[in-house]
């Protein structure tokens, strides 16, 4: 009967920190884009990454969450959020790699550019809705 | 949208609501056992442990409805 609360806490604070961060990456490379500042660039880049580095301990924590707390059962909003998990993790890997290999890949007006301006925006959107999904546990 | 659908669509969303709401009714159980523990005077041990048994109460009335609404949902997808 007891419920696994510690469990339940590292899946809040895990997944508040990685929300936190992939807003961040976006107004951050919003600021390089109209300002040219590189440190932007910079910063947005290493947001992502601390967001990926969180992403194992919000994805281990939610699921044995939800086989503890939710017998694993299958609805919409778990199915929708162990989806939306896969495709931001596949996305920030696109984004790290890409920004790894071409590290000028962000400079505004080429199509890499807007590409990957693009990609973080995405991901942005997806861990926004992952947030949104979450809000409905509370 | 055939009637079929819909029913199945309305079942799942029902059944939902009723997955999230359990596990709400077992924290609130924990939370009310968890204050009788603190006090001493039997009236406030008594109040939280009535309002425990509540949850509980609440907890199995879900369990019953969910099963009821999965045997609908069934129903809905074969039939």
């Amino acid at each position: 009967m007891k419920l696994d609360k510690s469990l339940v806490h590292l899946h809040h604070i895990s997944s508040h920190f990685t929300s936190a961060m992939y807003p961040a990456a976006s107004i951050l490379l919003t600021i390089f884009i109209v300002t040219g500042a590189r440190r932007f660039e910079q910063a947005a880049f290493y947001c992502i990454v601390f967001g990926v580095l969180a992403g194992p301990f919000v994805y281990a924590s939610g699921v044995i969450d939800w086989k503890n707390r939710f017998k694993a059962r299958h609805t919409r909003i778990f199915d929708h959020k162990l989806v939306t998990g896969v495709i931001l993790l596949l996305l920030s890997v696109v984004i790290i790699t890409s920004r790894i290999v071409f590290p000028d890949i962000a400079i505004a007006g080429t199509t890499a550019g807007w590409g990957y301006l693009a990609l973080v925006y995405a991901a942005t959107a997806a861990a926004a809705y992952l947030g949104h999904l979450g809000s409905k546990f509370i | 949208m055939p009637d079929n659908k819909k029913l199945i669509k309305g079942l799942k969303a029902k059944i939902e609501a009723i997955v999230i709401a359990i596990p709400r009714e077992i924290e609130a159980y924990e939370y009310y056992m968890e204050m009788a523990a603190q006090y001493e005077d039997q009236a406030s041990r008594e109040m939280f442990e009535f309002l425990a048994k509540q949850e509980m109460a609440h907890k199995d009335s879900l369990e019953k409805i969910l099963t009821d609404l999965e045997k609908q949902l069934e129903k809905a997808r074969t039939g």
